[in-house]
């Protein structure tokens, strides 16, 4: 295969989880493409000097999200203030309560500790090991676990606490789905 | 194993996920099987999972980034054909020059604004963000149709060199006082030139000298004036090559 259809067919493969990765770590559009674009550059510039072809999978998520670290040091910004203003629909708008839009999804994980979003993000897209998450993010397995556990529980009661304190969406509250 | 014990193993268990199988979750799994307070916990605990799992996934993507990559890649095997590229060598720096310019123009920075400056460095500034084109095409009269109905400037008459590449796209960089700056990307000879047009001659950008060739960042850089537009070319092909698809200016 030559290296401008290998690189295609990389684009084609993980463009989209890795724009979603991306813009689930930083909730801006700007960033996410930012994010997303750089890492198949430096891909086209280094990764194709990696041995085994297996590991690109997790070479361009370990890079975007260092990448995403780097960022976010260096601009001090956290872009979840611009997604603020517009995420949380009005409560007379609110969904059903085993669903949830992908924008409130974002906006609760924008609110996370840096350090909860991105093992919940790669929880949640399901296309890593527990390994393999623990590879991107260069912490181990348990500390993998352990954030993600702590990053839900918290997860769900900003989904909880919005709706009591705000009228807005409620669409997770354990009592509501065991009543 | 208490049910405690079993949640902090289950909440970390995806039915759908790599680890599914692996033993780690065997016995809580089994728990919940015979436990019904474990189990009630357990769907409701996967009913969150999926929910957000599910949010996350409907994120929408914009088709633009995508596009842009892979017309970077194809642009490397277009450049390929061309007899004078034949050659692994100059393949390889045309795929170092792509790779070099959508690094310049994706990865550093967008805007959208004109960059302050009296001189190249303000051009140099605005192609780092070409990308992603506010338009695209492939042929130079339906980029100037996009640019016209949009009030943007227009390129006059183009130079034949220019003509003989191919157009990608273009981009429009305007300021505070609503002048604005067309830009039109190519690859000629599996160069990128980037084709910049004002409306009202280059007097904004003193420091430029008409008519005069500049190096700026690796950029050849050449400026004139015509029927009262202005124009800036930059590419980093060989300054040579330049004046030969510059030669009508």
């Amino acid at each position: 295969m030559s290296k401008e259809s290998e690189f295609a067919e990389l684009v084609h493969q993980w463009y989209d989880p890795l724009y979603r990765f991306a813009y689930s770590l930083s909730g801006s559009r700007d960033d996410a493409l930012d994010l997303t674009q750089n890492t198949f550059l430096k891909w086209a510039r280094k990764g194709g000097t990696l041995k085994k072809r297996n590991r690109a999978k997790t070479w361009l998520f370990t890079v975007l999200y260092r990448d995403f670290l780097d960022q976010a040091r260096r601009s001090k910004k956290f872009p979840n203030i611009e997604l603020k203003e517009e995420i949380f629909p009005d409560s007379r708008h609110s969904q059903p309560r085993d669903r949830l839009d992908s924008r409130v999804a974002v906006a609760a994980l924008s609110e996370l500790d840096e350090k909860f979003k991105a093992p919940l993000a790669l929880f949640y897209f399901e296309h890593h090991s527990y390994g393999e998450i623990a590879e991107v993010l260069d912490v181990p397995i348990g500390t993998v676990m352990s954030r993600i556990r702590r990053g839900k529980d918290r997860l769900r009661n900003l989904l909880e606490g919005r709706g009591q304190n705000d009228g807005k969406v409620v669409p997770f509250s354990r009592k509501q789905a065991q009543s | 194993m208490n049910n405690e014990e079993a949640r902090n193993i289950l909440s970390v268990y995806r039915p759908g996920g790599a680890d599914a199988g692996d033993p780690y979750f065997e016995g809580a799994l089994k728990q919940a099987r015979r436990d019904p307070e474990l189990a009630q916990w357990f769907e409701d605990e996967r009913r969150f999972d999926r929910a957000v799992s599910e949010a996350l996934q409907s994120i929408d993507v914009p088709a633009e980034g995508k596009t842009d990559l892979l017309a970077v890649s194809k642009m490397d095997s277009r450049v390929r054909r061309f007899p004078q590229w034949a050659n692994a060598l100059a393949a390889g720096i045309v795929l170092a020059a792509g790779i070099l310019f959508a690094w310049l123009a994706i990865g550093e920075r967008k805007t959208d604004g004109i960059p302050v400056g009296e001189g190249v460095g303000a051009f140099v500034e605005m192609a780092a963000a070409a990308m992603p084109f506010d338009y695209r095409a492939e042929s130079v009269a339906e980029l100037s149709a996009w640019l016209g109905e949009r009030g943007a400037p227009v390129p006059g008459k183009m130079p034949e060199g220019i003509l003989a590449g191919e157009s990608l796209g273009c981009r429009v960089f305007s300021d505070d006082a609503g002048n604005r700056i067309s830009l039109l990307c190519f690859v000629v000879n599996g160069d990128f030139v980037h084709f910049f047009v004002t409306e009202d001659g280059l007097e904004r950008f003193p420091q430029l000298v008409p008519g005069s060739w500049e190096v700026a960042e690796g950029w050849n850089t050449y400026s004139w004036i015509e029927e009262g537009r202005g124009y800036v070319v930059l590419s980093r092909a060989p300054r040579g090559e330049l004046e030969t698809w510059l030669q009508e200016v």
